[in-house]
């Protein structure tokens, strides 16, 4: 049995977590995630601001996920933490701080791509997510819809041309006049919508699309998002408010859902996994069961506080990592983009 | 019985550690913090404490800025990091007094400016006076000063400057603290959870959140 603490800062929360187990016998043991509020006044993240918000809460945060745990430093085999992708001073700050603490208690350092990460949160609560499966990871920051063989081996089939999923779900927010981050209020706002007012095209959507086109699993939300401004600067915001977020998410959920049933199709997966912030839409869970139950696939979707970022999926997929013998070194550095650990071939 | 000081600092872009056994200097290292591949200062400051690791170290002093965001930031965590795993206390100190107190051989003695950029045409400063002993004194409060108006204030202080490319060339170095021994800041351990390098800046998005809304933002690190 190993037990790992993950440290997670890659972008505006600073987190920490304990867990242990064998292969895929995990159990996790603490988490602790604080989130930085600061930014909601700008409307986003702001980097250096959030770089020095990790400093200050560090040292407590990681103290608490191994109180939490009932356990110290020595009982530790291994300190997991975010080197990449993510804001760069963010991640430095979690990275020199892992670095510091397993050099001067002798525990082993584990390096984890926090994309990964999103790819392993969902197994901490539902056992059976394991391989083979599809994931779709849906974040303020990625859009990834990735064919999972096994742990360590990844297909990147698809990944949005420009905005991120939760980037649009912020920019159409911001659009009507609703508070950062979007999400949570597009969702209770659509349900009061009207699915006919406003129709928004699926974007890179089309019948003719065809397995090796390469728009076949992409997708893009920059048109669709032009599309809700045009619709606001011809209506009455105010009356219609819920009517273009309902059009809005409709157009994205089903888009989103359309490429992960072509994903799972075509690889004959039964399981179909949902990672990161934007994966706490009901909505889209649900648009996600129902479509996948035609092709006899279940829908494996986090809990908030796994979908959001945080360590437990680091010390997770840090778990696997050491498992396999890896150990990063001491001029472990951070990046703000680095591709997947174990891409095979599309 | 001295005492076994890790001291460490990463205000520009080059870093330092050193070890001191009281005033005297064990061993030190200056690296070039990173590069695209590369985080250079943990192995450094692993290099310097050689086989005994943090064993043999009563306390550790880290390097407080002003300076560069990411360096600080990087040196400040690591020294979090070794004294929360080694449960040895944590001190700092101001970089601008390890930029005199860390001149090799030690300052000459009179009155200097230590000055490190600040970016836009800017630099810290602070003024300190060495005595003929060698030791060093705080003359003045830090200030951000314009370049163009540097020569003006050592002139106006009976001063000489001191840093890069200055009348002295000196920067930053660990190895300072042997001479800064009675520095108030080195008398007292910081907390661990809330302490923070002095920026000598606000982050630029709070600058001009503040010139907007004519308010301090929630009190945040400056």
């Amino acid at each position: 049995m190993t037990r790992i603490l993950g440290i997670e800062t890659s972008c505006d929360e600073t987190s920490a977590a304990v867990v242990e187990g064998t292969g895929d016998e995990v159990e996790q043991k603490s988490l602790v995630i604080l989130s930085q509020d600061v930014h909601k006044v700008f409307g986003g993240v702001v980097p250096e601001i959030a770089s020095r918000a990790h400093l200050t809460s560090i040292v407590p945060v990681v103290n608490r996920a191994l109180s939490e745990a009932d356990l110290a430093l020595s009982d530790i085999d291994a300190i997991a933490v975010t080197y990449a992708p993510g804001l760069v001073g963010a991640l430095l700050v979690g990275v020199s701080y892992g670095k510091s603490l397993a050099f001067a208690s002798g525990r082993a350092l584990v390096a984890v791509h926090h994309m990964e990460g999103h790819l392993f949160a969902t197994q901490l609560q539902h056992p059976e997510a394991v391989p083979p499966f599809t994931a779709l990871l849906i974040s303020g920051g990625h859009t990834l819809l990735v064919d999972v063989e096994a742990w360590g081996r990844y297909r990147l089939l698809g990944q949005t041309r420009d905005d991120a999923a939760g980037e649009a779900f912020d920019k159409v927010a911001k659009l009507l006049g609703l508070p950062y981050p979007g999400g949570p209020h597009i969702e209770r706002l659509a349900k009061e919508g009207d699915p006919s007012r406003h129709r928004f095209s699926r974007p890179m959507v089309r019948r003719d699309q065809r397995v090796g086109d390469p728009d076949y699993y992409d997708v893009s939300f920059s048109g669709l998002k032009t599309a809700v401004l045009n619709a606001v600067k011809r209506a009455d915001v105010e009356t219609e408010r819920a009517h273009i977020a309902r059009g809005f998410q409709d157009a994205l959920i089903e888009t989103l859902v359309e490429k992960t049933s072509r994903a799972a199709r075509a690889h004959r997966r039964t399981r179909v996994v949902l990672g990161g912030g934007v994966a706490c839409n009901q909505t889209l869970a649900g648009a996600m069961r129902t479509r996948m139950a035609k092709i006899g696939a279940d829908v494996f979707a986090p809990a908030p506080r796994l979908a959001t970022d945080n360590a437990a999926m680091i010390a997770r997929a840090g778990l696997f990592r050491y498992e396999h013998g890896e150990r990063a070194p001491l001029d472990l550095n951070a990046y703000a983009s680095l591709p997947l650990p174990g891409l095979i071939a599309a | 019985m001295s005492e076994t000081i890790l001291a460490l600092d990463a205000s520009t872009y080059a870093a330092s550690v050193a070890i001191l056994d009281g005033n005297t200097i064990v061993r030190e290292r200056t690296v070039a913090m990173r590069d695209a591949r590369h985080e250079r200062f943990m192995p450094a400051v692993a290099d310097a404490l050689g086989e005994g690791g943090l064993a043999l170290v009563d306390r550790i002093v880290c390097g407080a800025g002003p300076g560069s965001f990411t360096s600080l930031r990087i040196a400040a965590s690591i020294a979090k990091g070794l004294a929360v795993a080694s449960g040895r206390p944590l001190f700092s100190i101001s970089s601008l007094a390890l930029l005199i107190a860390g001149v090799e051989g030690g300052p000459p003695e009179g009155r200097w400016i230590a000055l490190l950029d600040a970016m836009r045409g800017e630099s810290f400063s602070q003024a300190f006076d060495v005595t003929p002993g060698g030791e060093i004194s705080v003359a003045s409060e830090v200030r951000v000063v314009r370049d163009e108006e540097i020569a003006a204030l050592a002139r106006a202080i009976g001063a000489r400057t001191a840093g890069k490319g200055r009348d002295l060339e000196a920067a930053p170095h660990a190895r300072g603290v042997a001479r800064l021994g009675a520095h108030r800041s080195l008398q007292a351990p910081v907390d661990l959870a809330s302490w923070e390098p002095d920026y000598g800046r606000l982050a630029e998005a709070q600058v001009r959140w503040e010139a907007v809304h004519g308010r301090v933002l929630d009190g945040r690190s400056r």
